[in-house]
């Protein structure tokens, strides 16, 4: 049965990937235009224009691979949990006319954002070999930071998607409180740049924990301490157990309702 | 219950109808309902044993696409309970799982994956479903390019080569050419007689007949009927008829007008209005004229309801007449046997001149009599016939 949902998932992910850039005359090559303009927009805004610079004690003073750490699971996480929002209703013709796990549905959206940021990871560590700041000691840290990420965006991706098929204005929703998540994440500026009235706060934000998971990984540092992950290992459990829980106890009626 | 392939108990489906998105958001806060109970299905129980067909018939909204999609396990009930044994396939929109922008061979993976199928079965069904969807190059093109013809045949191919234990068709045969159809209508019916259970729900009572022995008839969510499907499906028939009927207006009579020389009075089915196989037929005709020396043929047609000429029978040809030296004429026709099997017919009865052409009265009798059939076959008439083996001729 697992096995069976497994191979599923990945025809599903299969499905979302080349579906989204078959038809289109660059293709697969959005996935890489789609970060670098991002990175180009916010390094002009906050680097050139604005001054924003790494600061002392961040491993890279350069703004732009500075950014780009940040971007690359902000990028994934959004994409997911926006993705995920509309999985469920996207598919009516799917989810009221063929039985099948729908939960797969959300999976596939989040695993198929993830695949995106592996291909921009790859990208962004041949830029480091070539500006000569690889380091893969780090690299390890990865293995913990992205199956929080994973989790995370899954529990909130099976809470969105559940609650949009009965209501519609989540996906609203969702990219305004996306938005202002994204603004108060240390990604455009360093945390300490932040009044330290406010870093607190800040720490208590499970992606500030995530993205420096992921500046220490790609920049040759090392595991920040256990403490400071613990907002984010909450918000990862908490946010699966809530979101798997209202997905299961709505999907019956999914059929019904969309 | 082992040899039941299906059983239904007691089910029941209700769903909350909400003037507003808002009503159900202050249901699921306040705890107070805001809703209006619409009854889909209520008190459903039927069992079907392991290598039956059940059609499942009924007017739209009557709960049929519901029942349906319960069985299949998109939608819970609301109540009773569903058991259903061995693996189970439905198709209820062909091609719905279907990525427009990806080829139909790329569908086919994730499709047949979605009906069950693993990694390997996927790879070995493959060039079968792509076979029997006559796709040809236009496999490798993307989906949407196709016709709605060309989706249907790739999603029935894939819905076929699953092979489940149980298939569930909702009305999934009504879309595609001739051929085709009768190309998935040979695949059911090999399906169903190698012991695979079927539930089909269609407005074409043909499919149901051709796959299905017994027949379960919804009406505004309960069953109405269940039963024989030579029985269920010419009792839904008659319903359906004389629902029609009634929203009509009186059977329309062409009648002669009184100063014509010569009008038809009365045209009576001495058989009645139900004709057994294999039974005579009779009917009576009378009418009148001013002047006895005047003759007269006649001509009685039949016809189906879609004006398809069947038959006719015409005095001048079959030996009877001309009639003459009266003012007033009774004649019968006798058909010892019509070869019919179903449907219902109306009779045209024209009073021709003696030259056979021309026409001094016309009565048309709208459904004048309805076919019934024991065995329910195919086809218009039943023509005798037998089978000899061997080469040789007699």
């Amino acid at each position: 049965m697992l096995h069976h949902s497994l191979f599923l998932l990945g025809e599903f992910t299969r499905r979302d990937f080349k579906g989204r850039y078959a038809g289109s005359v660059m293709g697969f090559l959005w996935c890489f235009v789609q970060p670098l303009w991002s990175l180009a927009l916010f390094t002009f805004l906050f680097s050139t224009v604005m001054k924003v610079s790494p600061g002392i004690g961040e491993r890279t003073s350069n703004f732009a691979i500075f950014l780009f750490c940040g971007l690359l699971p902000w990028m994934a996480v959004q994409e997911g949990i926006i993705r995920a929002t509309t999985a469920i209703t996207e598919n009516a013709g799917l989810v009221k006319k063929v039985s099948f796990p729908s939960g797969l549905l959300v999976w596939a959206v989040v695993l198929a954002a993830l695949l995106h940021e592996a291909i921009a990871l790859g990208l962004f560590l041949v830029v480091l070999g070539v500006t000569g700041e690889l380091s893969l000691s780090g690299l390890w840290i990865l293995l913990v930071a992205v199956p929080l990420q994973v989790g995370l965006t899954v529990g909130l991706g099976f809470l969105a998607a559940a609650v949009n098929v009965f209501f519609r204005d989540t996906a609203q929703i969702n990219s305004m409180l996306l938005q202002g998540w994204f603004y108060l994440t240390p990604i455009v500026y360093p945390l300490s740049l932040v009044p330290d009235r406010f870093a607190r706060f800040l720490a208590l934000n499970p992606l500030t924990a995530l993205v420096t998971l992921y500046r220490e990984a790609l920049l040759g540092g090392e595991m920040p301490p256990l403490a400071s992950l613990i907002p984010l290992v909450m918000a990862t459990l908490l946010s699966l157990v809530i979101g798997t829980w209202v997905f299961h106890r709505l999907k019956p009626v999914f059929a019904d309702e969309i | 219950m082992s040899d039941h392939a299906v059983a239904v108990h007691n089910l029941t489906k209700t769903y909350r109808v909400y003037a507003r998105p808002l009503d159900r958001l202050l249901e699921g806060i306040l705890r107070r309902p805001r809703h209006t109970p619409f009854h889909a299905l209520q008190g459903i129980n039927f069992e079907l044993p392991r290598g039956e067909g059940l059609g499942i018939i009924g007017e739209n909204g009557a709960g049929k696409s519901t029942l349906l999609k319960i069985l299949a396990g998109i939608t819970a009930p609301t109540s009773g309970e569903v058991w259903l044994s061995g693996s189970v396939a439905s198709i209820l929109e062909l091609g719905s799982a279907f990525h427009g922008e990806l080829t139909g061979r790329q569908n086919i993976a994730l499709n047949a994956a979605m009906f069950g199928l693993g990694r390997d079965q996927v790879v070995e069904r493959t060039p079968g479903i792509i076979e029997f969807s006559e796709l040809g190059h236009f496999i490798d093109q993307p989906v949407k390019t196709y016709s709605t013809g060309m989706v249907m045949r790739l999603g029935f191919a894939i819905a076929v080569q699953v092979e489940p234990e149980v298939l569930i068709i909702d009305e999934a045969l009504s879309v595609g050419d001739g051929y085709f159809q009768k190309k998935c209508m040979v695949h059911l019916k090999r399906y169903v007689d190698a012991g695979g259970t079927l539930l089909i729900c269609s407005h074409a009572m043909y499919y149901i007949s051709a796959f299905c022995q017994r027949a379960l008839w919804l009406r505004e969510g309960r069953v109405e009927s269940l039963g024989p499907t030579q029985q269920v499906v010419p009792r839904y028939e008659a319903f359906l008829d004389a629902k029609s009927d009634h929203g009509e207006e009186a059977p329309q009579i062409v009648e002669a007008a009184p100063s014509a020389p010569a009008r038809i009075d009365e045209v009576c089915l001495l058989t009645g209005s139900t004709y057994r196989h294999r039974g005579p037929l009779e009917l009576e005709i009378r009418w009148s004229c001013d002047d006895p020396k005047m003759a007269f043929h006649l001509c009685v047609g039949l016809n189906r309801p879609d004006e398809l000429e069947v038959a006719s029978f015409l005095s001048s040809r079959s030996g009877g007449g001309p009639w003459t030296g009266a003012t007033h004429h009774t004649v019968r026709l006798e058909i010892p046997e019509l070869p019919l099997v179903k449907n219902t017919f109306k009779l045209y009865v024209f009073l021709l001149a003696e030259d056979a052409l021309h026409i001094h009265d016309t009565r048309i009798l709208e459904d004048a009599f309805t076919v019934e059939y024991d065995e329910y076959p195919f086809g218009i008439v039943a023509i005798p016939h037998h089978w000899r083996e061997g080469g040789e001729k007699s």
